[in-house]
């Protein structure tokens, strides 16, 4: 007699618990999936396991991002004990051919489009699976991972229990690693729910050996026009075969998050301009502010010159220490007594990020001229008196 | 015995050293969140020319964008909607074990409608669907479901959905034995 691989299902609570959200188990019995759905009620499911044998199994969480059940919750969420993932629920569609690309877009009106769940985490389990763990990081040290579009990140691989080649038991020898992408709305700082805006990239690496494998300088692809306002992530996803029918399935993941260089625009005040004074309505609008930043403007005597410390205009100072980049309007508030002199004065906006070792950067900047001399354009005439 | 209320607040305090160096920097306005030290700056923000510039010179290819493969065990593959009066629930494929042919027309390999959990779609459904608990034996196709409970699924007339402990699953079908040629 065939001995079969024992079913290893998990669980659940016997109380069944409603709601959309649910836990997904496949099992593979001799190559035939086995599924298992498991309602996960609220902001916190718990499933448990018993110890898993015969072909592993692939654990799936799915939740719903549509607009009956409230779209902008934030839900945080994980399985097993992989990391947890924040995924915030929209249901705005929006079209990315605004991006001048076209790619795999299921837009909300189309006749293809169907109210499916999304796919929030998925984890591999299995005995005799090849283990692995990926880590993306970059030189800011926030978790989960996230860079500057203009920044290099890097990437730890290690690979563990990949079988040798012409192993006799015939297991797994090889974990590929494919990179996909997301962009994100550019509001709202997430992935459009209804699957725009993603893609994979068309470049795959193979392993056939376990060890410890490191990139430290891999830039972001995403497909924007201006690759340096480009806001989204990159997923780099090792995955093995599973179960034949050129299936795959992924046994370790990291996404990093990748967000737009900021810009400014200095307003109410022109360059070459004269003035007698600091206008009262300027202002810098800022936008896409590194979630963790500070900035600010200086205003010194001269021409701009990069390297100048000058002095700060304490109106101007916004920090921010958050998960999205921010947008700010701040006034430019200079007094009398700080434009004493006459002459030309140059205005810079700077930016402090945990890049560039955080020291500022210049974002934007505006000349100007400073005069309060009163010209008469008269001419002083005497008549001799005869 | 007394403990001096001064030893739980050094004990307190040691106890928060570790996050009390890193408190993090706050979020605000004006000059009091200006970090200290601040140096002057040495560059503009990169552009865009800059930032292909240093990207091409880092050696990376420039892979290009293609739609993303179709994934392995996803929800459409693995998946069967029953649909009714505008809602449908989504089940593990292979997990209704029967269907009077009145019914064949609300299962569905898509999904349409507003989507509902299982359990409240039964509950709202329960003149045309129940569920019958199944063994492990029968999910792995080792053995059949038992021919009693087959014709007491004829009678009712109604959908079965296979569940282990409450929630649906799929019930592989038992291989046919293999016939000589």
């Amino acid at each position: 007699m065939k001995l079969l691989p024992s079913l290893a299902l998990i669980a659940a609570s016997a109380v069944p618990v409603s709601g959309k959200d649910f836990v997904r188990q496949i099992q593979l019995i001799q190559g035939q999936p086995v599924v298992y759905d498991m309602p996960v009620a609220g902001l916190n499911g718990q499933i448990l396991s018993k110890p898993l044998e015969g072909d592993g199994a692939i654990l799936q969480l799915y939740a719903y991002h549509d607009e009956t059940y409230d779209p902008f919750s934030l839900l945080d969420v994980g399985v097993g004990s992989v990391g947890h993932v924040n995924v915030a629920l929209d249901s705005n569609l929006v079209d990315v051919d605004l991006l001048g690309i076209h790619l795999d877009v299921i837009l909300g009106g189309s006749d293809d489009y169907q109210p499916l769940p999304q796919l929030i985490d998925e984890v591999t389990v299995g005995s005799h699976l090849p283990a692995a763990t990926l880590n993306l990081r970059s030189e800011d040290p926030y978790n989960p991972p996230r860079t500057r579009a203009d920044r290099p990140f890097a990437m730890d691989l290690s690979i563990r229990k990949l079988a040798e080649p012409g192993d006799p038991l015939g297991g797994i020898g090889k974990v590929t690693l494919e990179r996909d992408f997301k962009f994100y709305h550019p509001d709202l700082h997430v992935p459009y729910p209804n699957g725009a805006g993603q893609g994979s990239y068309d470049e795959m690496f193979e392993f056939t050996k376990n060890g410890d494998f490191s990139d430290p300088e891999i830039y972001q692809m995403l497909p924007a026009q201006s690759p340096t306002k480009a806001c989204g992530e990159e997923t780099f996803t090792a995955k093995v075969p599973h179960g034949g029918n050129d299936r795959k399935t992924a046994i370790a993941a990291s996404t990093v998050q990748i967000w737009p260089i900021c810009d400014a625009v200095i307003e109410n005040l022109e360059a070459g301009k004269r003035y007698t004074g600091i206008p009262p309505h300027a202002r810098v609008v800022c936008n896409d502010l590194y979630p963790d930043s500070v900035t600010y403007a200086q205003i010194y005597k001269g021409q701009p010159a990069l390297g100048t410390i000058g002095r700060i205009i304490g109106s101007s100072v916004v920090s921010f220490n958050t998960y999205a980049p921010q947008d700010a309007v701040v006034p430019l508030t200079v007094s009398e007594n700080e434009v004493k002199e006459d002459g030309t004065y140059t205005i810079e906006v700077l930016t402090v990020t945990p890049f560039n070792q955080r020291k500022p950067e210049r974002v934007a900047y505006v000349s100007f001229d400073i005069d309060r001399t009163i010209k008469v354009n008269a001419s002083l005439a005497t008549t001799e008196e005869k | 015995m007394k403990i001096p209320p001064l030893l739980f607040i050094a004990l307190g305090l040691l106890a928060s050293a570790p996050t009390r160096g890193e408190e993090p920097r706050p979020s605000g306005r004006g000059p009091e969140v200006l970090p200290p030290g601040l140096q002057p700056p040495a560059n503009d923000v990169t552009n865009d020319g800059a930032f292909r510039a240093r990207r091409n010179a880092s050696g990376a290819t420039m892979p290009k964008p293609v739609p993303k493969q179709a994934k392995s065990y996803s929800i459409a593959e693995l998946s069967v909607f029953i649909g009714h009066d505008e809602t449908h629930a989504i089940l593990p494929k292979g997990s209704v074990i029967f269907c009077p042919d009145a019914l064949a027309t609300r299962m569905s390999n898509r999904a349409a409608g507003k989507p509902v959990a299982w359990s409240e779609f039964l509950i709202a459904n329960r003149n045309w669907i129940s569920t019958h608990e199944v063994t492990l034996a029968q999910v792995r196709g080792e053995v059949p479901l038992f021919e009693g409970d087959q014709k007491t699924f004829a009678t009712a007339g109604r959908m079965v959905i296979a569940t282990l402990r409450g929630n649906p699953i799929t019930v592989l079908p038992v291989p046919s034995p293999v016939t000589e040629p």
